[in-house]
């Protein structure tokens, strides 16, 4: 079965904007209902001040010619390949009648800033260039199946990531909501990016998107810590908290000079819960884990020893070992410290548990280094 | 309620730090250590001792403190030992494996023969 490769998503055409000049007509016309709209209402306030009991028949009458005149400007000067027209015609209209003198010099402005503005929608063509991104051939045969390794990851573009330099005002809040959509790291760090932007609509934009990004994270945390303040016999909560401040700091949103404090702070959540539960060896790993994060590797590799002597079955305890004395032999250009790295690994393999599904035929020996080289599924 | 108070006095001896903590190194009272860390780190100060005698009550969030002292020393390859330890805490210590992440002295004098024996790691 043949199949198409997928085509780069180029606009075939430039984007319909109205007209760049305004209709001379249709400005005339709104300078003379805008006149009207203003001698009726002066003709209003006089009429008013004056204790008059009869209805102002003439006043309202030139205001509602104002509106007649202030549909019929919008709608010469739109144009007729315009099809809004009509409805813009009319909602102008409507708002010089509501608005008085005010509403018809609005209706006056707007036509004249609306001049090569665009009439398109943006979004549909990020929405374009995502379908781009998200082509995938399903049906392959299994021999031929690619890796299925995510695009974003290994491409060096990004069709709309791409586009952002170029994008007019719109079509870059556009992006900025696709950003938050998917809601990624590198996406947050490129709406963060966008924040940089020379133009006060788009900065503005992402910095209060990033703002209501950063509530939703407070929230969940306000939300968790009340129930902590009424279940404190309940350490799971703690792990979870921690958990959500791992989330906040991985997820790009916090600013790098409160990292260090984030980081404690999710290790003092950790702590409160492995001193209420000092059984828990396996909080161990977190511990181990938080620490190579910060990048204390040594430090993480004593921890995972120490989990790994409680709970010698704990693979993730002897990973974080072998992966310490790795980094560690790289640090010091040693092979020797990548030999022992190898032995603990050896060394530790009969500890873990093997997986009670196997292939027929193969043995604990096959299992074993497939689980330790190989990677068995069922592990 | 008797509330107890917490204080950090800072000396300097030889290149090192040595931070004296007097009372519950607990939630309320990190931020207060953790200006004197600061304002230890800021004295050019490559190790740091802690005097931990008088420290009678460690939660979570002090330990964590203790341990991102840690972290920012290593950054710069000097070390944290703590000295003077309670008994009484060490069941604390042993729970979160920070006795195994710190170095841990009886008195000063040991402590400073460590930071002189091992000055960078």
């Amino acid at each position: 079965m043949s199949q198409s490769a997928p085509e780069v998503f180029v606009p075939d055409h430039p984007r319909a904007v109205l007209a760049e000049s305004s209709n001379p007509g249709s400005v005339l016309l709104l300078f003379v209902a805008l006149l009207l709209s203003s001698l009726a209402g002066y003709g209003l306030l006089i009429s008013g001040s004056q204790g008059s009991q009869d209805f102002p028949w003439t006043d309202v009458s030139l205001h509602l010619l104002a509106c007649v005149l202030t549909w019929l400007a919008i709608f010469i000067g739109l144009g007729a390949e315009q099809e809004s027209r009509h409805g813009w015609a009319l909602f102008l209209a409507m708002f010089s009648f509501l608005a008085g003198p005010v509403g018809v010099l609005g209706s006056l402005v707007s036509y004249l800033l609306a001049k090569g503005q665009p009439t398109g929608t943006p979004l549909i063509e990020v929405v374009k260039a995502e379908m781009f991104v998200t082509t995938a051939p399903d049906d392959e045969p299994d021999e031929f199946r690619s890796m299925d390794l995510k695009i974003r990851d290994e491409a060096q573009v990004e069709p709309i990531i791409d586009m952002l330099p170029l994008a007019d005002i719109s079509t870059a809040i556009a992006i900025v909501n696709r950003l938050r959509e998917r809601g990624q790291r590198p996406d947050i760090e490129m709406i963060r990016t966008v924040a940089s932007d020379p133009r006060p609509e788009v900065y503005q934009y992402a910095l209060a998107i990033l703002d209501k990004m950063e509530k939703q994270f407070a929230a969940r945390v306000y939300a968790l810590q009340e129930e902590i303040h009424e279940n404190p016999e309940r350490p799971s909560l703690r792990v979870e908290m921690a958990n959500l401040h791992l989330d906040y700091i991985q997820s790009g949103l916090l600013d790098e000079s409160l990292r260090d404090y984030y980081w404690e702070l999710t290790l003092s959540h950790l702590f409160e819960a492995m001193l209420a539960y000092p059984q828990r060896v396996e909080l161990g790993v977190d511990v181990a884990q938080l620490l190579a994060i910060k990048g204390l590797t040594d430090e993480a590799g004593t921890v995972a020893t120490e989990v790994a002597k409680k709970d010698p079955s704990n693979l993730q305890a002897q990973f974080l070992v072998i992966q310490a004395l790795y980094e560690r032999a790289l640090k010091e250009g040693s092979s020797d410290g990548i030999l022992s790295a190898k032995k603990v690994a050896l060394g530790s393999a009969w500890a873990v548990r093997i997986p009670k599904k196997r292939a027929p035929g193969l043995g604990p020996t096959f299992d074993l280094a497939h689980f330790w080289f190989g990677g068995a599924p069922d592990a | 309620m008797l509330v107890k108070d917490f204080h950090v006095h800072i000396s300097q001896r030889g290149g090192t730090a040595i931070l004296s903590l007097q009372g519950p190194l607990t939630g309320k009272n990190v931020a207060t250590f953790r200006r004197a860390c600061y304002q230890a780190e800021t004295q050019e100060n490559r190790h740091c001792l802690l005097d931990m005698t008088d420290v009678e009550e460690i939660d979570g969030y002090g330990l964590s403190a203790l341990v991102g002292l840690l972290g920012r020393r290593r950054e710069r390859n000097g070390q944290v030992v703590l000295y003077g330890l309670n008994p009484g805490l060490k069941p604390r210590f042993e729970a979160t494996f920070c006795d195994v992440l710190f170095a841990i002295r009886s008195s000063l004098a040991q402590a400073m023969d460590l930071v002189r024996v091992e000055p960078s790691t």
